[in-house]
């Protein structure tokens, strides 16, 4: 077939530049960022919302309105969280949740001066007051003290009828600035309840009294046992929407992201559930008699805060004293696991936060410059009957 | 020289070859998904121009070959230059005529696809609703200004904007920007370890935090979480430094100049004017087993400003189209089964494959057609 060439098509500028313009604009669309401004409705997770709103609504109360308010799961994210109440101080502003804190509260003083207040729970800070104290001096810029010296300025603070520990330290800030944060805590089981004035010095000074007697007000009420920690979806943002509809079985771990680690075999009767942010991974058990007992694996860069503190907090839990380094090494045995040994404990006492009878079983596994820590805490009945469990758990963890 | 140019641009060689470095490209992109992952792959083989290797020894990095965009591009050109070339007028060759306008069109709309559609996901748990969906790969630092009653303004940073040492100026904001440290993917912890650095936050979140950068994430499920260190400089010159890390449950709260504002380095978000209700989720088995026979979502569509209310049922070959946007039976909350995760596609030009399939076969039903007359014309005649 004898082929032509059209010329006059050829020979049209206005064609070729055609082409051209409408080329370029299609491969250069959507490649600028720009920051964007727009306007949206009030975020409505229950489109029947009753009259009135919650104190997690972003409304303003207004400040010492003196009423006591309750701060539940915030609704916008689906997390559960103890329930904590409280009476607002007068001159006090509710700033609402944030990030890991459940409660928060700004307060304003002559010369813009600002101080806030902020109630963090954290996990498996109990039996730590001496890091907590140089945690809080290293930013502010001040020297570490001895573990003697750092537990020596904690003073006895009344929590909600609970006994806590009060620091104070004022130190510059990045800015330049002199701040003083006076930080209160109180461990309640797993977790540790932190609360924390933070400001300008003159500010946080005056302010104290009014945060001392704030404190005594404090209530922590557990999550309800059909919430979190028993197993709640992890649906918010960690879920992992790309992962595909699994193809026949839902037995499935959770896909929560981690960052890499090792993978293992659950045995039966333990389901995961949804362990925090600072915990790797972590299992409930309930015996057929409602008894429960819960596995925590966690892990650390570096020695994790070494094994005796970490021991020690375990025994604090459990009501006992320190042990020392001798004590520790009578006390440990040693088993194989996957490419190498592990350091193994039992403990038995009574859990502080619940004063029933409780074991604890332990296991530590340092591998590649991380240590990681198993804990199997609950009903001594049922630790027993999960003993054999936890130990082949541990020894079969592929890291 | 236009003329030379002309034929170089219409020659079949090209075609051949362009043809050629496509399949290549497929499959060395397919094999290096085994290593950089799905996202990573696509992005450096079939989202870009060229691909780029360091030179050996060095940080200088040189195009090596060209990839989907330059490959597709020229195909595009050659297309459009060969019918050029080789037009003919007359009914005869109508045929072949649609049948390159088809596969221009195909080619063009798999393009626009990839340069405008959108996609994301909902996660609606039973009894609440949504009106926006989130991007799985893309993020925003947000600044919410939550102080009047009945809407919140936001100012959304697209996260390619946090480039260390850049200041960031909006004119709604009641302050600047300024970038201090960004990684693109981020561990924290509570305490020191082996590359951890302490975040020099003022309002941090309660507790000193600790942070190290991480490698980008290149395996399937796992995704990149970023985090920064911003500095908030007001007019007056106040500053304030401020931790936002995707790690971080929820937003940092702050009140400047009376103004109620929340700070969070987020999943994009793209809002509906329209919520989804879950009502329920269900996830059917054959009976007595645990194998999958259906995923379903029934859903209320919510839209405020036109009064519509009405139930519809997401199953997972059969998605809602609604406003422009698919909605797909994605995912679900295997804990509970109490949610469901719906896959958000906006994808403007989801109708040219059709259109171009359709316009491809009449072209060549018309041909076969031409052809089949004049045979049977002249064996007549004969």
């Amino acid at each position: 077939m004898k082929m032509t060439f059209n010329r006059r098509l050829v020979g049209s500028s206005g064609v070729r530049l055609g082409a051209v313009t409408a080329l370029v604009v299609c491969l250069t669309a959507g490649a600028t960022e720009k920051i964007k401004v727009y306007h949206v409705p009030k975020e409505r997770p229950q489109l029947n919302l009753p009259s009135g709103h919650s104190a997690d609504d972003g409304h303003d109360h207004g400040p010492g309105d003196g009423h006591a308010h309750a701060h539940g799961e915030n609704p916008h994210r689906m997390r559960a969280t103890p329930k904590v109440s409280y009476t607002t101080p007068e001159g006090w502003r509710e700033a609402g949740a944030g990030d890991m804190r459940v409660a928060g509260f700004m307060i304003t003083g002559a010369n813009e001066q600002t101080a806030h207040v902020a109630i963090t729970p954290l996990p498996g800070m109990a039996g730590r007051e001496a890091l907590i104290v140089n945690m809080w001096r290293q930013q502010v810029g001040l020297s570490e003290l001895a573990d003697g010296d750092a537990e020596k300025e904690l003073t006895a603070v009344d929590i909600g009828g609970e006994p806590g520990k009060m620091f104070e330290i004022a130190g510059p800030s990045p800015a330049g600035k002199t701040i003083r944060i006076v930080t209160a805590m109180a461990h309640l089981g797993d977790t540790s309840w932190f609360y924390k004035l933070q400001g300008d010095d003159e500010l946080v000074t005056a302010q104290k009294p009014k945060f001392v007697e704030f404190l005594k007000t404090v209530k922590i009420e557990a999550a309800p046992a059909t919430e979190l920690p028993a197993g709640h979806p992890p649906i918010a943002r960690g879920a992992m929407p790309g992962a595909s509809m699994p193809g026949a079985v839902t037995t499935q771990r959770p896909p929560r992201p981690r960052e890499g680690g090792p993978t293992w075999t659950v045995p039966s009767g333990w389901k995961e559930i949804d362990g925090g942010q600072f915990l790797f991974a972590k299992f409930f058990i309930e015996g057929e008699n409602k008894q429960q007992a819960t596995v925590n694996v966690s892990m650390s860069a570096g020695d994790g805060g070494g094994l005796l503190p970490n021991i020690n907090r375990w025994r604090a839990q459990l009501g006992h004293g320190s042990w020392s380094e001798a004590d520790l090494r009578k006390n440990i045995q040693e088993i194989d696991v996957a490419g190498g040994t592990a350091i193994y404990i039992e403990l038995s006492g009574t859990d502080t936060a619940t004063e029933q009878a409780a074991t604890t079983l332990g296991a530590q596994v340092v591998r590649d410059g991380r240590t990681w820590y198993y804990k199997m805490m609950g009903d001594p009945e049922l630790v027993a009957a999960h003993k054999e469990n936890f130990v082949t758990f541990v020894k079969g963890v592929k890291y | 020289m236009l003329t030379r140019l002309y034929y170089f641009f219409s020659s079949v060689k090209l075609a051949v070859v362009l043809l050629a470095l496509g399949l290549i490209l497929v499959f060395w992109g397919t094999l290096a998904q085994v290593k950089l992952g799905l996202y990573q792959a696509q992005d450096q083989f079939f989202r870009s121009w060229f691909i780029y290797a360091n030179l050996p020894g060095t940080e200088l990095r040189v195009p090596i070959f060209p990839g989907a965009y330059f490959v597709g591009g020229l195909l595009l050109i050659n297309l459009f230059a060969a019918h050029l070339r080789y037009y003919r007028k007359g009914w005869k060759y109508f045929g072949i005529v649609l049948i390159h306008l088809g596969v221009v069109l195909l080619l063009a709309g798999q393009f626009a696809t990839d340069v405008f559609s959108v996609e994301s996901y909902m996660r609606i748990r039973e009894g609440t609703a949504k009106n926006y969906s989130e991007s799985n790969g893309r993020w925003e630092l947000a600044i919410v200004d939550t102080t009047d009653a009945d809407s919140d303004k936001v100012v959304a940073i697209p996260a390619a904007l946090l480039k260390d040492g850049a200041t960031l100026e909006e004119p709604e904001l009641p302050f600047k920007v300024r970038v201090l440290e960004y990684h693109l993917n981020s561990m924290l912890a509570t305490k020191a370890g082996d590359g951890f650095k302490l975040v020099e936050a003022e309002n941090a979140v309660g507790v000193p935090i600790w942070w190290r950068s991480l490698p980008k994430e290149t395996r399937m499920n796992f995704r990149d979480i970023p985090s920064v260190l911003v500095e908030l400089v007001q007019p007056q010159g106040t500053t304030q430094k401020i931790l936002l890390s995707g790690h971080l449950a929820r937003p940092q709260t702050l009140t400047v100049a009376g103004r109620h504002l929340t700070l969070d380095l987020r999943p994009e978000r793209y809002y509906k004017p329209f919520y989804l209700h879950l009502e329920d989720f269900r996830f059917d088995r054959y009976p007595g087993t645990e194998i999958a026979k259906n995923y379903s979502s029934r859903v209320r569509i919510i839209r405020p400003d036109t009064g519509e209310d009405r139930e519809v049922t997401i199953r997972m070959n059969e998605p809602l189209r609604y406003e422009g946007k698919t909605f797909f039976q994605s995912n679900f909350d295997q804990e509970d089964e109490k949610g469901t995760v719906l896959q958000v596609v906006d994808n403007p030009s989801w109708l040219t494959p059709y259109f171009a399939c359709v316009i491809v076969a009449f072209g060549m039903s018309w041909q076969f057609l031409v052809h089949l007359v004049r045979f049977a014309t002249s064996r007549k005649k004969s």
